[in-house]
């Protein structure tokens, strides 16, 4: 809202840091929580799952944690499509919530014991004797190092660590013991009894630490900022995060604090992601979930919340430009447009002059430095409707601002 | 560890996701219609005007796919059942579908018995069973079972894309939205490739931008989304992307809006099998179709669940071919798979569990109809008690990838796999010149239902102007219904009809249309219908394209096809009346009348009938063509002079055909 973001320009750029990483005002993670009977059924819990969300993310004072909660969603990834119990993987989603900004061995440590984890990289199948890799490879591969930083004996070695850490048959995690490989094995050349937490606890606090430390910055600048950052970006960022003993918040306090954090580049370098996307509309127009309906639009915009399409995440940028994207998008903000006609939103547009009108309508939607070409195609349409004397002009104008280009940049 | 099984929804759902598609500019040269406003009669954009060229159609040696994939595990033992086994019998207990009741194919198999159309098929050699495809060692959960299906590829790693997506990689002509299509709002991993993958099209039109025919206040929102990329952002190329993105969905919205087309099957099976028939004979380049249907996942008493899956994919396949244009019935392979099959034996749900190896269908006329593979033994089971796989699924792949798409196989799915032999390559289809058939054949249909709506309504035949003037609307973006709408209003059929109530309506279009009186039951609903808001042009449409007013109109049509400006152009120029082909080439062909009739003054047959003639003699053979006489002095003079200031003989001839005399003397409609 226009007049929130006034109220910001008193600050200098370290305070508002400050106040984003302030999340105290946080809402708690307790309120809200949705009934996820399964009798209700699969697509009724999905909905609420989604709804407790999103509407988290409209109405939070502390944005950050759930900005934290989607960056975690798709980096730690789990999907409904495998692990069908939704109590398992909104519990995920809760400790996103929670642990999210703290730091980060913790969080990797609950999240693997987590049964959403367990399941979807099967590690609840780890047993003695006949270990299955998933999880530790994928762990070190797109959780901690990326490819590159460990050998293979070292996926086989951490499998055998990770034997035993199962679910029991009430669907709870434990540790079995009689399941578990208590042979000595080799991991980063180091031979002992390795067992499963062990082996995080090494990965992120032990001799390549600065290689995680890498990684993260790299990946969390990417979703903040833009993607592909320069080394030289990465290189101070990830030392903040490392000399913090991995704690997320000091590594977001790096990236919001580098220059290149406020660089033309950050500015046009990142597409906002479909739930990005519908949550900057609910929290624009105000509208909760169950009148905005995201979860009808989110999967054909690309990224249906709970499912993401494989364990690597979803994709940025372009990944998000295409034809049947964009239809969805426009259902979902045709949506919001009529709840705002019906509200009398800029009801007296068409008494101002056309660029009056136009402005008025970009400020509506927080687009304070709109492009002269989305600002004259704006004009045009509204000089074009009078011109047809057209009853359209007010409609008009509440739909197309959520379809500019400076919408849905981030 | 209790674990609640997926719906198949959700497992198609683990293996599909939108990726980008249309990432540089949609060529121009997709655009089959221009937008225009409700008004009618179409003024292009400038932007449109300059680039709406014929679309690039598929090669006249090029086959086209179209797979479905029964999601779930369809049970292909009671779907081309062995019914001379009394394994079969004995293991199946009550859900065993006996010879009788079956639809028998050979000596020892048969079809289910909703099956009918595909029985009809298989009589025409038209359709291959492939019996015994799986793979050794599969993972029986839907998700690594689905996956693996999709990918196809040799190594047993991850699956990040899939066959018919890394065939589309290779395709010529860079990053066409068109190569590849998905019916549905997400892709499937199947379609995804390394670098491209198929485009995401719903099933209904009111999925995506719905462009033609709407109301001027919202085709000016639509301009106004495709003008906020009209100039550079100045932000970047995300920024610039973004604003053209609007354009590019408005594009393919365009495109694809008008083959939607109307009144689609009911049914998620036949309506897809519906738009991809359209989808085909649009002939935009699609060479790979993808439609999933499901769910076959009968664990639980499968009787009623699988009867009702087989109504549907029988119904599918004849919507399918009944919608196909004939051109290309020779290139289209249809490839009708499911990602395992089911155990033999029945549980005691009334159901049966997921098995290993499954049979699949594929139907085309380009088929070797008949079995290939082989039946696995039902007695001799695997260790879980599943039919053991003879046929690799990567064979069928290989079969379809090098013998129908003309691609490698090997290179696409990493090995090397047997070519089964169940299809020969694609026939090349005849078309008229090389003219896009498709858009041939759509302007006769034009014509044919405009020619539908006059005698609906006017109880007459369109004149050739007025005939054209609909048609010229109709290619250039106006509704059918649009088109009705404004007969409706117009003061021809107020004046004939006064000003009718709904009920009154109602009774003259049975009357008119169907030429009887209306059963209470049906005028009854009609009236409330159009009580209820729904206009009259969409109501008359529903009569005027009525199976049975169609059948009915043949003639009609024909008349109307056969008679008017270019049939007798051929009888003034030759004497003769025109041939089927000849008549629908120039119809369809979009040249003016006096252009055809440029063309047939320059013709061989003109030439090799008529010799060299000067501007007098042309005269005089005007004349005596036309009006069975000698041009008289100043009638001959007249036109020589005419001729020599600049005017055709395409022009002179064409005003003497269109002469109210010769229009009486040939009997033909004006």
């Amino acid at each position: 809202m226009p007049a929130d973001i006034d109220a910001l320009t008193v600050y200098d750029w370290p305070d508002l840091v400050e106040q984003v990483l302030d999340t105290s005002a946080a809402t708690p993670p307790s309120v809200g929580v949705p009934n996820l009977d399964e009798g209700r059924g699969f697509y009724r819990n999905f909905v609420d799952m989604t709804w407790f969300w999103l509407d988290r993310c409209r109405t939070t004072h502390a944005p950050l944690v759930e900005k934290m909660v989607l960056f975690w969603h798709g980096h730690l990834c789990t999907s409904m499509a495998k692990v069908f119990n939704r109590q398992w993987v909104f519990d995920q989603n809760q400790l996103f919530r929670t642990h999210g900004l703290g730091n980060y061995e913790e969080l990797v440590q609950r999240v693997s014991v987590g049964p959403a984890m367990l399941a979807y990289l099967d590690n609840d199948r780890n047993v003695a004797g006949s270990p299955n890799e998933n999880f530790a490879r994928e762990l070190m591969e797109l959780f901690t190092l990326g490819v590159g930083h460990y050998t293979e004996t070292d996926v086989t070695e951490s499998a055998r660590a990770w034997t035993g850490h199962i679910l029991n048959d009430a669907g709870a995690y434990t540790f079995t013991p009689e399941a578990h490989d208590w042979d000595d094995k080799m991991f980063f050349g180091d031979t002992r009894n390795w067992d499963g937490p062990m082996i995080i606890d090494h990965i992120i606090n032990g001799p390549k630490k600065n290689t995680v430390a890498r990684f993260i910055a790299s990946k969390l600048w990417s979703f903040l900022a833009y993607p592909d950052p320069e080394p030289g970006v990465i290189d101070t960022v990830a030392a903040a995060f490392s000399s913090s003993d991995m704690d997320i918040r000091q590594l977001i306090r790096a990236i919001l604090l580098h220059p290149q954090f406020r660089s033309d580049r950050a500015k046009n370098g990142l597409i906002r992601s479909p739930i990005e996307y519908v949550v900057a509309a609910m929290r624009i127009s105000g509208l909760p979930c169950d009148v905005a309906h995201p979860e009808w639009t989110l999967r054909p915009m690309g990224q249906q919340p709970f499912y993401p399409p494989n364990v690597s995440g979803w994709k940025q940028n372009h990944y998000w430009v295409n034809s049947s994207a964009l239809w969805a998008k426009s259902k979902f903000a045709g949506n919001i447009r009529w709840r705002l006609y019906e509200r009398d939103e800029l009801a007296d547009s068409s008494s101002k002059p056309a660029a009056q009108a136009v402005d008025d309508a970009l400020a509506l939607f927080g687009i304070v430095n709109p492009t002269a070409s989305t600002r004259n195609a704006l004009i045009d349409y509204v000089e074009n409707e009078r011109r047809n004397t057209s009853w359209a002009e007010r409609a008009g104008l509440l739909l197309l601002p959520l379809l500019s280009p400076e919408f849905q940049l981030a | 560890m209790s674990r609640t099984d997926p719906t198949t929804a959700e497992v198609v759902a683990s293996v599909s996701a939108p990726l980008p598609t249309d990432r540089r500019s949609l060529s121009r040269r997709h655009f089959l219609q221009a937008m225009t406003a409700a008004t009618g009669v179409a003024v292009l954009p400038g932007w449109l005007a300059d680039a709406a060229e014929a679309a690039t159609p598929v090669g006249p040696g090029d086959g086209v796919l179209v797979l479905i994939t029964m999601t779930g595990g369809n049970d292909g033992l009671n779907t081309i059942i062995p019914v001379d086994d009394g394994a079969y019998f004995d293991r199946r207990g009550p859900l065993a579908i006996g010879a009788s009741a079956a639809l028998a194919i050979s000596e020892t198999r048969a079809l289910h018995p909703n099956l009918g159309e595909l029985e009809r098929l298989w009589r025409q050699g038209d359709v291959a069973v492939v019996d015994g495809v799986g793979a050794p060692g599969t993972d029986l959960s839907h998700f690594s079972s689905m996956a693996r299906w999709m990918a196809g590829s040799a190594g047993t790693g991850g699956h990040h894309s899939g066959w018919l997506g890394r065939y589309i990689d290779d395709l010529p002509g860079g990053d066409d939205p068109f190569h590849g299509v998905s019916i549905g709002s997400s892709i499937p991993l199947l379609m995804q490739g390394r670098h491209r993958q198929a485009s995401g099209l719903p099933d209904e039109a009111n999925g995506i931008f719905q462009v033609a025919g709407v109301d001027p206040t919202y085709r000016r929102q639509y301009d106004a989304l495709v003008a906020l990329g009209d100039a550079a952002t100045g932000r970047g190329e995300l920024a610039d992307a973004l604003a053209d993105s609007g354009r590019r969905a408005v594009d393919l919205a365009a495109t694809i809006e008008p083959i939607y087309g109307e009144d689609p099957p009911d049914g998620g099976l036949s309506r897809k099998l519906d738009l991809c028939a359209r989808l085909i004979n649009a002939n935009v380049g699609i060479r790979v179709l993808s439609v999933m249907y499901g769910d076959f996942d009968s664990h639980a008493d499968q009787p009623e669940m699988h009867d009702a899956r087989m109504a549907e994919l029988d119904e599918g396949i004849r919507a399918f071919y009944a919608r196909l244009h004939s051109t290309f019935g020779a290139r289209t392979l249809l490839l009708a798979v499911s990602e395992f099959g089911r155990r033999v034996k029945a549980n005691r749900s009334n159901g049966t569990d997921h098995g290993a190896a499954g049979s699949l269908l594929a139907i085309g006329t380009q088929v070797r109809g008949g079995f290939y593979g082989d039946l696995p033994s039902l007695t001799a089971l695997d260790r879980q008690g599943n039919l053991i796989p003879t046929v690799d699924y990567r064979s069928v792949y290989a079969t379809v990838l090098d013998g129908w798409l003309r691609a490698d196989s090997s290179q696409i799915l990493g090995g090397t796999y047997e070519d089964l032999g169940f299809v020969a390559p694609p026939a090349p289809s005849r078309t008229t010149s090389g003219r896009n058939p498709t858009i041939a054949g759509s302007t006769m249909l034009l014509r044919a239902q405009i020619i539908r709506l006059y005698k609906a309504f006017f109880g007459r035949l369109p004149e050739s102007q007025g005939l054209d003037h609909w048609v010229q609307a109709r290619r250039t973006g106006m509704s059918l219904v649009q088109v009705a709408e404004a007969l409706a209003g117009s003061a021809e059929f107020i004046n004939r009809y006064g000003h009718l109530t709904n009920r009154q309506f109602v009774e003259l279009l049975y009357a008119n249309v169907l030429g009887r009186a209306a059963d209470a039951g049906g005028l009854d609903h009609w009236t409330s219908v159009l009580d209820g808001g729904a206009t009259r042009g969409r109501v008359m449409v529903g009569f005027s394209e009525s199976n049975e007013f169609v059948a009915a109109t043949t003639s009609d049509v024909d008349r109307v096809d056969t008679g008017g400006p270019v049939a007798r152009l051929y009888l003034a120029y030759f004497l003769r009346a025109a041939e089927t082909e000849g008549l629908h080439y120039w119809l369809t062909s979009g040249l003016s009348y006096r252009a055809i009739s440029d063309a047939f003054a320059a013709s061989s047959e003109f030439q090799q009938r008529y010799g060299n003639l000067s501007d007098a003699d042309f005269v005089d053979l005007v004349y005596q063509n036309v009006l069975g006489r000698p041009a008289d002095a100043g009638g001959r003079q007249y036109w020589i002079d005419e001729m020599a200031r600049g005017v055709t003989r395409g022009q002179v001839m064409l005003s003497f055909s269109e002469s109210a005399e010769f229009v009486t003397r040939t009997g033909t409609l004006p």
